[in-house]
């Protein structure tokens, strides 16, 4: 007999949701009660609460309120190279796009269990200082830049 | 029925310089590359290189993402028929027979009646879509905000009810993600939702956004792949037998047309486009068949039913994009958002006022298929290798593209920060079943669906009744519960009628 993994990551996703409506409706009637400006807000908001309400008594009736999702891999495996991607882009004004991607490129390739260090070196540096010179060349704006000329 | 004078206009548009033509070829080959890829869609491809299209006129840009369009949906059949794994949703079909062949040793056949059937199907599609136009744009004319607002229900529902079982969290998220899209000023000039942040001012940035949801999280979720196929069996590609399968493609004409037919018209309807097209027209290929049972074994024309259909929505869904303004699923919702960037608004005033646009958009897509069967046959055996590719090396690069380009578009760290957010809330909606396209689409219509609905209330002046002196809107808004009750209803009278007999 096998024993089903509960997993609240569905139920707290279908919170989310409902307090992301309740919290958007309750702004815009803060901002005004003029039936111009709850048009949509309103009754979308009223109706994304039924079906978040409709989902979870269904799931309460068939019993998978905790249902793991049909995705084999788990969220956890997956964390640390989204944690990667997010520590490149809070770093980027710090660092520079062309340090920041260089590392994010390196970081990753190590993470990802790249051990030939001169391709991991090689592709790194040339492919992040490439891509942070060409948009650099490209945009009109200016791009924190440590290393390239600005 | 067609505008000769603008057809005229468009053969200038298109032909006194050489500039529209430059991003064709480097547009086909990003499709094939993306399509081919199994994990990467086209609505990526597209989404990674609009920002570039910001510095290119509006035909160019339409041109490089219809060239996007073109090579994706053939590129989509390669590793379908190579490994059994479909390129996109769109390819799915095409898996069904075309990897039996490939198992067979017919791989190189396979991929010529894939080649051939896609080339056809464009061609096709956008010559119905030439004839169509105008009679469209002068029906859709007679469609004022009350229906555009049920047209974007109706679309909304039809994209969250794609993934059958689920069509409540579909629909669950393709509504919040209509809220969502009306976060920022509203048409009479209030803020909702922003916080305090001057940058939600104008809104939620949808193409970071939609980069973030699309591409980002679908990387994520490949993170933990060696490869995007772990098969090292390599399968050797010749050009001259992928050739002999060109021409075994014309041998089944009424397949090829009954695919066009069910491409374009399925692919014109907001939401089901090309990933439900080829399905139907493999079902209806099989169900027509003297030979139904060799379905599923390397039945050629199974490859035919699937890739004609799937190639032939581009031009069904450009109808929809171009008369209505409405995406109808992750490409043209890119399309639309490059209208935006060119201050455009799709719909039936463009069509009108602008009909050599129109026209030069799909004069470009006959001479696309032409290069498509040119860069099609170079690029078949070098795409067959990018699946070797690791992953390792191919999300770092995919995501550094995604950030540089989000802060191309919003010259600031608003784009980057909005591809992190939403890419994390992609992976986590995608982790749990939920729809995607759907809160992408939801993302992008919120705004237009609170204008309509607010014009719509200002003419009728708050009086519902209104709506029941508008026939197509009724008619529409009858689609739409058809749509959403139609297919329980009917299994319901099924059992029903079979517990009686």
């Amino acid at each position: 007999m096998s024993v089903q993994r509960r997993d609240y990551g569905d139920l707290l996703v279908l919170m989310a949701l409902a307090c992301f409506t309740l919290w958007y409706l309750m702004d815009a009637i803060s901002v005004s009660s003029q039936v111009q400006n709850l048009l949509l807000i309103l009754p979308l908001s009223v109706l994304v609460l039924a079906i978040i309400a409709l989902e979870f008594v269904l799931r309460l009736k068939h019993g998978t309120l905790f249902r793991a999702s049909d995705e084999e891999e788990p969220l956890y495996r997956t964390l640390p190279v989204v944690g990667l991607f997010a520590v490149y882009v809070l770093s980027l004004e710090t660092l520079g796009f062309d340090i920041a991607t260089v590392a994010f490129i390196a970081l990753f390739l190590v993470l990802k269990g790249e051990r030939n260090w001169l391709l991991l070196a090689g592709f790194s540096v040339a492919f992040g200082l490439g891509t942070a010179f060409f948009f650099s060349q490209m945009l009109p704006y200016p791009m924190t830049l440590l290393l390239l000329p600005s | 029925m067609i505008d000769f004078d603008a057809v005229q206009q468009s053969m200038v548009l298109l032909f006194s310089s050489f500039d529209p033509w430059i991003v064709v070829v480097p547009g086909i080959v990003l499709g094939l590359i993306f399509g081919a890829t199994p994990g990467l869609q086209i609505s990526m491809a597209m989404a990674i290189f609009l920002p570039i299209t910001m510095y290119m006129d509006f035909v160019q840009a339409m041109l490089f993402l219809t060239a996007i369009f073109t090579g994706g949906s053939f590129g989509a059949g390669i590793p379908a028929i190579l490994m059994n794994i479909p390129g996109t949703s769109s390819a799915i079909a095409t898996a069904f027979d075309g990897y039996p062949m490939a198992r067979n040793g017919q791989h190189n056949q396979a991929l010529g009646i894939a080649l051939a059937s896609s080339v056809i199907g464009v061609l096709m599609g956008y010559v119905i879509l030439f004839i169509m136009i105008q009679p469209l744009s002068v029906m859709v004319l007679k469609l004022g905000p009350a229906e555009m607002f049920i047209v974007i229900l109706w679309g909304m529902t039809l994209i969250a009810s794609l993934k059958g079982e689920q069509v409540l969290k579909g629909l669950m998220v393709g509504f919040v993600g209509l809220l969502a899209g009306t976060i920022g000023f509203s048409e009479i000039g209030l803020a909702r939702g922003t916080m305090g942040q001057t940058y939600l001012l104008d809104g939620i940035p949808v193409i970071p956004a939609m980069m973030g949801m699309f591409a980002a999280s679908e990387l994520f979720k490949l993170a933990n792949k060696g490869f995007i196929v772990e098969s090292e069996d390599s399968r050797k590609v010749r050009i001259g037998e992928i050739l002999s399968g060109c021409k075994m493609a014309f041998r089944y004409p009424g397949v090829m047309l009954r695919g066009g037919l069910i491409g374009v018209f399925v692919g014109a309807v907001p939401g089901v486009g090309s990933s439900v097209s080829n399905l139907l027209s493999y079902v209806e290929a099989k169900r027509r068949d003297e030979d139904p049972e060799s379905f599923g074994k390397g039945n050629p024309k199974g490859v035919v039913a699937s890739e004609s259909a799937n190639s032939t929505s581009e031009a069904g869904s450009m109808a929809t994009l171009l008369a209505l303004g409405i995406p109808g699923g992750g490409a043209t919702a890119v399309m639309l958002a490059a209208f935006a960037m060119h201050n455009i608004t799709g719909g039936p005033q463009f069509i009108r006022e602008q009909t050599d646009v129109v026209y030069a958009i799909i004069f470009a897509n006959f001479a696309q298929v032409f290069l498509l069967i040119v860069v099609g046959l170079l690029f078949i055996p070098v795409l067959a290798n990018i699946v070797k590719v690791p992953m390792r090396y191919l999300i770092p690069s995919v995501l550094v593209l995604a950030v540089m380009g989000s802060f191309g578009l919003t010259g600031n760290m608003t784009g980057p920060v909005t591809v992190l957010i939403f890419a994390v809330i992609g992976w986590i909606l995608r982790h749990y079943g939920y729809s995607v396209p759907a809160a992408v689409i939801g993302l992008l219509l919120g705004s237009l669906a609170e204008k309509s609905l607010l014009h719509s209330y200002q003419i009728s002046g708050g009086d519902f009744t209104y709506l029941f002196g508008r026939p197509v809107a009724l008619g529409i808004l009858a689609l739409l519960l058809l749509s959403l009750f139609g297919q329980p209803l009917m299994n319901r009278f099924k059992a029903y009628r079979a517990a009686r007999a």
